[in-house]
C-alpha cells in the first residue's frame, strides 16, 4: 500500500497541474525529501565531490606532486590537513585531485559504456536473428573474462593513463548495458504502436530512435546510475595494482587507488593515517553514488526493484 | 529440456571459442613482446632473432593461433615464454588450489552472513534489524576490497597481533598453517559479496511472502515459523542460486586483489604477472582457463535453474 502511495506522490511532484497553489507543491516536495534523509545526505555529498573535483587547483593547499623532505609522515595538522606521506606529499591536496580522477573515470566510463551498449542492444534486439545471436555470444565472451584481468590486458595493449582506463571500463560496461537494453527492446517492440508505425512506412532507424529509445530510457538511466560506483571501484583497484593512473601523473596528479599502492602504504606502521584517507574517500564516494542509484531506481522505475534486488 | 541443454552447450562452446580469439588477438595487439622483457636478462640481438623464431613469434597470426588451439585440444597449453622451462598447465594446476580455496571460503562467508541476515530482515521488514541489515548491505558494497585488505594487514598487525605469513603453504601439507593464511583474505572477499547476497535474499523472500499460497498457509492456521521455514524459503532460494553462480564467476578473477595483498600464488596473480612480462602463452592459457570455468559455471546454473523451475519455457 505504502508503495503505491509513494509512487503517486512522486508522480504528483513531477506531473502536477501547473495551476496548483505553489505552497502546496512546496510542502509536498519538502515532505518527499524529509522522508529520505539518507538520500539528501548522499546528494549533498555527491555535490560536494563535484565541487571539489572542479575547483581542485583552488582547494588544494599544496602542489600535490611536490615533495617536502622536512615534512615526512606528518599527522593531520593545520599545515597539512590530512598529514603527509613518506616523501612529504600533502595528503589533503592529493585527495582533492583524486576526486577529479575518480569522478571523471566513473562518469565517463559509464556514459561511453552505456551508449555503446545501448547501440549494440538496440540493433541486437531490434533485428534479432543470426546477427543478434553472434553479438550476444561475443558479449558473453567478454563477460566471461574476469573484469580486472581484462582491464590489465587492455592496459598492456593500449598503454597507461586516464583515457585508457576509461576506454577499458567502457568495454566492460557495454555488454552489461547491452544485455539490459536488448531485453527492454525485445519487450518494447512487441507493442501495437510499433507495428502501427511500421505499417505507415516508418524506417527501422526512425522506429528505433523515435519510438523504442524514448520508452526504454528509464531503464538506461537507472542502470547507468548503478554502474558509476562499480566503475570507480575498478579504477581504484587498477591504480592500486600500479596499472591505472600513476602517482605523479603530469596531468591528473594522482588517484585514490594509487595512493594506497603498497609501496606508499609501507610506512603505515609509523603513520597510521596514511592508509585511512584515500580508502575512506573512495568508499564514501561510491556509497553516495550507489545510494543515488537506488533512489533514482525507486523514483523512475518501480518495476525494476526486483531486478537489482532491493526493497519491494 | 534435453534440447535446451544441448543448445546451451553448443552456445557455450561458441562463446569459449570467441574467448580464445579475443584473448589471442588482445595479447598480440599489445606493443612489445616477451623478448623485450627478456632484454633485462642480457640476451644479444642475434640470440633474440633465434629466440623469436623458436618461440614461433615470426609465424603469421593464423598459424600461431592454430598451433596454440590445436595444442589446447590435446591439453598441451605450451610452455611459458618468459621462464621457458615452466609449463603453462603446470602453473595453472599450481594456482588452482589457491584460487579455489579462496573462492570456497569467500562463498561460504557470503552465504553464512547474507542468507540468515537477509531472511531476518525480510521477515521483520521495516524493523530495526531490517534497517541495520540494509545499512550493512549498502556500505558493504561500497568498501573497496584493496582498502579493507590493506587495513586488515596494517592495523591487524599493529593492534590485534595478526601476522600474515607471506610464504604459501598448501592445505595438504599443513592445514592449520594454511587456514591461518587463507581465512582473512577469504572472509574479506566474502564480506563484500555478502551484502549482495543479503539484498537478493531479502527481496526474494519479500516477493514470495506476498503470494497467495502464503496467505492460504497462514489462513489455515500454520504457525509463522512453519510458513517461513517450509513454504517461503523453499521458493525464495531459487534466485539465490543465480546470484551465487554470478559470485563464483566474479571470484574467478576477483581473487586477484587479495592474492596480490596476501602474497598467495593463485590464478589471478599468475595472470597479473604474465601480463606484466607479456608472456603470451601464459596469459592465453590462464585467461582461457578462467573463461572456460566461468562459462561452465554459467551453464551449470542455467540448466539447474531450468530443472528447478519448470514454469519457465526456454525458447
Amino acid at each position: 500500500m505504502s508503495q503505491i502511495a509513494q509512487v503517486d506522490e512522486t508522480a504528483a511532484i513531477y506531473f502536477e497541474a501547473p495551476g496548483q497553489p505553489r505552497t502546496r507543491r512546496a510542502a509536498r516536495a519538502l515532505r518527499f525529501w524529509a522522508r529520505r534523509p539518507a538520500v539528501v545526505v548522499a546528494i549533498a555529498f555527491a555535490a560536494i565531490l563535484v565541487f571539489v573535483a572542479i575547483f581542485a587547483p583552488q582547494l588544494a593547499t599544496h602542489d600535490p606532486i611536490s615533495t617536502d623532505p622536512a615534512a615526512r609522515l606528518e599527522s593531520p595538522s593545520s599545515a597539512h590537513l590530512f598529514g603527509t606521506d613518506a616523501v612529504g606529499h600533502d595528503t589533503f591536496s592529493n585527495i582533492v585531485y583524486g576526486a577529479r580522477v575518480s569522478l571523471l573515470v566513473g562518469v565517463l566510463a559509464t556514459v561511453f559504456g552505456t551508449i555503446l551498449g545501448c547501440l549494440i542492444g538496440l540493433v541486437s534486439g531490434y533485428f534479432r536473428g543470426a546477427l543478434d545471436g553472434l553479438i550476444q555470444r561475443i558479449m558473453d565472451g567478454i563477460l566471461s573474462i574476469p573484469a580486472l584481468i581484462l582491464l590489465l590486458m587492455f592496459g598492456a595493449l593500449a598503454g597507461r593513463g586516464l583515457w585508457v582506463v576509461v576506454l577499458g571500463l567502457s568495454i566492460i560496461i557495454a555488454p552489461l548495458a547491452g544485455r539490459v537494453m536488448r531485453s527492454a527492446v525485445l519487450s518494447e517492440r512487441e507493442n501495437m504502436y510499433i507495428e502501427a508505425a511500421r505499417a505507415v512506412g516508418a524506417t527501422d532507424l526512425r522506429v528505433m530512435s523515435l519510438h523504442i529509445l524514448p520508452n526504454v530510457m528509464p531503464v538506461i538511466i537507472v542502470l547507468s546510475s548503478i554502474t558509476v560506483g562499480s566503475a570507480m571501484l575498478l579504477e581504484g583497484a587498477l591504480s592500486f595494482l600500479g596499472q591505472g593512473i600513476q602517482p605523479n601523473d603530469p596531468t591528473w596528479k594522482t588517484s585514490w587507488g594509487a595512493m594506497l599502492d603498497p609501496a606508499n602504504i609501507a610506512y603505515t606502521e609509523q603513520q597510521p593515517w596514511l592508509a585511512f584517507f584515500p580508502g575512506a574517500s573512495l568508499a564514501l564516494a561510491v556509497l553516495a553514488f550507489n545510494m543515488l542509484g537506488d533512489f533514482l531506481r525507486d523514483v523512475l522505475d518501480p518495476h525494476l526493484r526486483g531486478l537489482f534486488g532491493e526493497k519491494q | 529440456m534435453l534440447s535446451y541443454i544441448a543448445r546451451r552447450v553448443a552456445a557455450s562452446t561458441l562463446v569459449l571459442f570467441l574467448v580464445s580469439v579475443i584473448v589471442f588477438l588482445m595479447v598480440r595487439a599489445a606493443p612489445g613482446d616477451v623478448i623485450l622483457s627478456k632484454i633485462r636478462q642480457r640476451v644479444s640481438p642475434e640470440e633474440l632473432e633465434v629466440l623469436r623464431g623458436r618461440l614461433g613469434l615470426e609465424d603469421p597470426l593464423y598459424q600461431q593461433y592454430w598451433d596454440w588451439l590445436s595444442g589446447i585440444l590435446t591439453l598441451d597449453f605450451g610452455n611459458s615464454l618468459y621462464r621457458e622451462h615452466e609449463s603453462v598447465l603446470g602453473r595453472i594446476l599450481d594456482g588452482l588450489p589457491v584460487t579455489v580455496e579462496l573462492i570456497v571460503i569467500a562463498l561460504a562467508t557470503s552465504v553464512l552472513i547474507g542468507v540468515p541476515v537477509g531472511i531476518i530482515a525480510a521477515v521483520k521488514q521495516n524493523s530495526f534489524v531490517d534497517l541495520v541489515a540494509r545499512i550493512f548491505s549498502v556500505t558493504g558494497l561500497a568498501l573497496p576490497l584493496f582498502w579493507l585488505g590493506t587495513l586488515a594487514i596494517v592495523y591487524g598487525t599493529k593492534w590485534f597481533g595478526y601476522t600474515a605469513s607471506f610464504v604459501y603453504v598448501p592445505i595438504w601439507e599443513d592445514p592449520v598453517a594454511n587456514l591461518k593464511q587463507f581465512w582473512l583474505p577469504g572472509v574479506l572477499l566474502g564480506y563484500n559479496l555478502s551484502s549482495i547476497t543479503m539484498r537478493v535474499v531479502r527481496s526474494s523472500v519479500l516477493g514470495v511472502m506476498r503470494q497467495d499460497f502464503i496467505r492460504t498457509a497462514r489462513a489455515k492456521g500454520l504457525a509463522e515459523h512453519i510458513v517461513v521455514g517450509r513454504h517461503v524459503l523453499k521458493n525464495a532460494m531459487i534466485p539465490v542460486m543465480t546470484i551465487l553462480g554470478n559470485q563464483i564467476v566474479f571470484l574467478l578473477g576477483g581473487t586477484l586483489i587479495v592474492e596480490f595483498l596476501f602474497h598467495l600464488p593463485g590464478l589471478g596473480f599468475a595472470a597479473f604477472e604474465a601480463i606484466s612480462v607479456r608472456d603470451y602463452t601464459m596469459i592465453q592459457g590462464i585467461v582461457l582457463f578462467l573463461g572456460a570455468m566461468a562459462i561452465a559455471v554459467n551453464l551449470l546454473v542455467d540448466t539447474t535453474y531450468a530443472w528447478l523451475d519448470p514454469r519457465i519455457k526456454y525458447a
